[in-house]
């Protein structure tokens, strides 16, 4: 019985065993369990796919020692590695661009870890995709010449987003845009500007080197051109409105500038920032006295203004009865006035105290500038257009002009009289002595001949003369477009040529294009010391438009 | 429960058991005369087994292993993987009414698992994102049919074995690809073949050894992500073969 029973016992553990298999079942709950999701990482990784490779450290405090994994990443990049261990909350991975993305733009898309009892951490990244854009330039060569401004565009051909940068350029070259970003089918369109300053005469060439994130790498643009003087320039301002008229004190070392439209005076003063004065009536001209304490302007409402060498305010007006068409200040307390050709015919005489107005008896029909001669109570004018457009003289020493008045049968083309008022420079390239008031009247002669200068196929346009360099500034205007505008240094007593330079072109944006144009230069001062050169630049764009420029260059 | 350890603990079991009842029958008979006597008295009408052992399934692995490809996965451990999920554990029991001392008819259950895993990646359709982490698998294959056992002696001890069973095979597979869960499972009419020899330790109790086929082919499954339960319909080549070649021991019963 004994052996049934341990049979029957070891039987029935059996079929428990067989029920127990049968009834086996495992569990489903793996099904619907959660992952546990942790704060996300605070730092942001940027990354584009023009990097390569990069090393991120990945910082986790309560991540201890844990391990982590990698779960999700973008589908170009590679995670190397995948899995680490935190040493004190800190770990590193790298990420490297594998493949390109199609459709460029920017891409918010973390990266998840899955890391040892936190959960799922998320590490923010932003990456800009920049596609496979490709670069095109309007042209590889460039042929300037004597040119200082030429054009081309760099345009993106492709799908993607094109950064272009120049990388390299001669060093006489600058351009308006360095970089720039392009989207597929934009363009930059890029001007470069030539600065022959310092340059010897002779061709140049250089390339300017573009970068690209594309899948053209880099473009070469060849670009050339040709120095026929070195130029120098300086800081260059724009002048709003046209100028009519504009003086200089060399004692004060104050520039007038007079301008319509709008009607405005312009104060330029060495230590100075420029200042300006503005009108209600049109001036004509401008005139500063020798040590620069009286300024005066003449109107087209006759008026002549006194105006405060201090406040540059008007303080006087005085009504004068004629249009003049230039102004001279005496020494003496009297202005003078020459006419508007066709509208008067006389020199007025301007008492500025009493505002008498004195018409001179001579007839000066064409008299149109005039010029106080500095140290002497002379006033010499000239016909300007005429032929021949004498050389004027009036006695001044009694305020009002003498009636007698002296005429020398010379041609001038205009004149500039030297710093000590004892020669004056004509803009045919002779030098004559200034002649005293002698009394006469109509003379036909000439004034004594001091001697001629040269210049080469152009027009003098200003004239100036500096006696600490004993030199004669002279510019002009070449009929040669790649000469330009020239600034001859002339000795003052042999009339060689010493040095000489160009001006350098004025950028102007007429009508919507940038042009680079040669300017004419119709008032040029010299200061007293000799150090500094002021230029009042005029260039005429396509439509007639005239810009103005005041360019201060150093000669130092 | 863990039917490695399960499996494993039945097979020392066996042995165990096996030494502990020769032991006892040797104390409670001590001749032979008394021993066959008591054998006439108690011919047995059932029969009882309980067995463990290896199962190593026969299907091809090589579109299955291409497949691993596009998950990234090298083939040093594709094969790794596709090695160690067809090598299982299995555990099986029956039990079997004999209509004479050679001859019985009965149920026949077998369980068998398997299990790998192995790293790769999983990407998104939408062109921007890739997974990276674990692909592992969890198979239970059990089978349950009627089944028909013939013995054959060769002398006192020993004996040959054959037993046929005809059922279901019941598939279930817990998948877990990075972080998508998933359970497949399915059944499938299955046949299983088993010979083998067993030794007779006493009257009513006998070590078997044998080897095993089950053929079974799955062409229906149940796909649960946790939130749908999908039935899709395995065609051509993607009908799970959950045909294996099995060894095991266990003991039985005779009553």
């Amino acid at each position: 019985m004994l052996t049934g029973k341990v049979f029957n016992k070891i039987v029935i553990r059996t079929i428990e065993l067989l029920i127990l298999f049968l009834f086996y079942s495992c569990s489903n709950d793996y099904l619907h369990e959660k992952q546990k999701v942790s704060d996300a990482i605070g730092d942001t990784i940027y990354m584009s796919d023009l990097e390569t490779v990069k090393a991120v450290d990945f910082n986790l405090p309560q991540g201890g020692n844990a391990r982590w994994r990698i779960l999700q990443f973008p589908l170009w990049m590679e995670v190397t590695p995948l899995e680490g261990n935190f040493s004190d909350g800190r770990s590193s991975f790298q990420l490297s661009n594998k493949d390109k993305i199609g459709q460029p733009g920017i891409v918010n898309l973390p990266l998840i870890f899955d890391v040892e009892g936190i959960g799922l951490v998320e590490y923010p990244l932003i990456f800009m995709n920049f596609g496979m854009p490709r670069a095109m330039v309007s042209y590889n060569n460039l042929p300037l010449n004597y040119q200082s401004i030429g054009n081309f565009s760099i345009q993106n051909v492709e799908n993607g987003i094109l950064v272009w940068e120049i990388k390299d350029k001669p060093s006489w070259l600058t351009v308006s845009k360095q970089k720039g970003i392009l989207n597929r089918g934009e363009e930059d369109k890029i001007s470069v500007i030539v600065s022959r300053d310092n340059l010897a005469k002779g061709d140049y060439s250089g390339e300017i080197n573009i970068v690209f994130n594309g899948i053209i790498q880099s473009l070469k643009v060849q670009v050339s051109m040709k120095v026929f003087d070195p130029t120098l320039s300086g800081n260059v301002v724009a002048i709003e409105g046209e100028v009519v008229d504009a003086e200089y004190c060399k004692a004060s070392g104050l520039i007038m500038i007079a301008a319509k439209n709008p009607n405005r005076i312009y104060f330029l003063k060495p230590g100075e920032s420029m200042t300006s004065l503005d009108l209600n009536k049109i001036p004509i001209s401008i005139a500063i006295s020798e040590t620069g304490d009286v300024i005066a302007a003449t109107f087209t409402n006759t008026d002549l203004s006194l105006i405060s060498s201090e406040s540059r305010t008007i303080t006087k007006n005085i009504p004068t009865g004629i249009i003049a068409s230039d102004l001279a200040l005496g020494n003496n307390g009297w202005a003078y006035l020459s006419p508007k050709q066709f509208v008067g015919d006389y020199l007025q005489s301007v008492d500025l105290v009493t505002g008498q107005v004195v018409k001179n008896n001579n007839y000066m029909s064409g008299l149109s500038l005039i010029r106080k001669v500095p140290g002497r109570n002379l006033l010499y004018g000239t016909k300007v257009g005429w032929y021949p457009d004498f050389l004027i003289v009036f006695d001044i020493s009694n305020g009002a002009a003498n009636d007698i008045v002296d005429q020398w049968w010379v041609d001038l083309a205009k004149f500039w009289i030297s710093e000590k008022g004892d020669q004056i420079f004509t803009g045919l390239k002779k030098i004559y002595n200034s002649p005293d008031y002698l009394k006469k009247g109509t003379m036909n002669e000439k004034p004594v001949l001091a001697g001629e200068f040269e210049v080469n196929n152009g027009s003098i346009t200003s004239m100036d003369h500096c006696s600490v360099l004993k030199e004669l500034f002279v510019v002009y205007k070449s009929h040669i477009d790649a000469t330009g505008t020239q600034v001859l240094r002339i000795d003052d007593s042999g009339y060689f040529l010493k040095n000489s330079f160009g001006v350098n072109r004025c950028l102007v944006i007429d009508n919507g294009n940038l042009l680079s144009l040669t300017p004419e230069v119709p008032y040029m001062f010299v200061n007293r010391a000799g150090t500094e050169l002021n230029l009042i630049k005029k260039v005429n764009g396509s439509s007639g438009k005239g810009y103005w420029f005041y360019e201060k260059i150093s000669l130092k | 429960m863990n039917i490695k350890f399960f499996s494993l603990s039945l097979l020392l079991l066996t042995v165990i058991f096996s030494i502990v009842t020769q032991s006892l029958y040797a104390q409670l008979y001590d001749n032979k005369v008394e021993r066959q006597l008591d054998e006439a008295r108690h011919q047995p009408k059932f029969r009882i087994s309980i067995d463990g052992g290896l199962g190593y399934l026969i299907a091809s692995t090589k579109a299955a292993k291409a497949q691993m490809k596009s998950y990234e996965i090298a083939d040093q451990e594709a094969d790794r993987y596709y090695r160690e999920i067809k090598l299982g554990e299995q555990a099986g029991a029956s039990i079997y009414y004999q209509i004479d001392p050679d001859v019985g008819f009965g149920l026949d259950y077998n369980i068998f698992t398997t299990k790998s895993e192995v790293m790769g990646f999983l990407t998104t359709g939408d062109g921007y994102i890739k997974y990276y982490g674990p692909f592992k698998e969890k198979i239970y294959t059990s089978f349950l049919g009627a089944s028909f056992l013939q013995r054959q002696n060769i002398n006192e001890k020993w004996n040959l074995y054959g037993k046929l069973s005809v059922g279901l095979a019941f598939y279930r597979n817990e998948s877990m690809m990075i972080i998508v869960p998933a359970l497949i499972t399915g059944n499938a009419p299955a046949i299983r073949g088993e010979s083998g020899l067993s030794y007779s330790i006493n009257p009513r109790i006998s070590v078997i050894a044998g080897i095993s086929y089950l053929f079974s082919t799955l062409r229906k499954i149940e796909v649960n992500d946790g939130t749908n339960t999908t039935a899709v319909k395995l065609e051509g080549d993607m009908k799970e073969n959950l045909s294996r070649l099995s060894v095991s021991t266990g003991v039985q019963f005779h009553f």
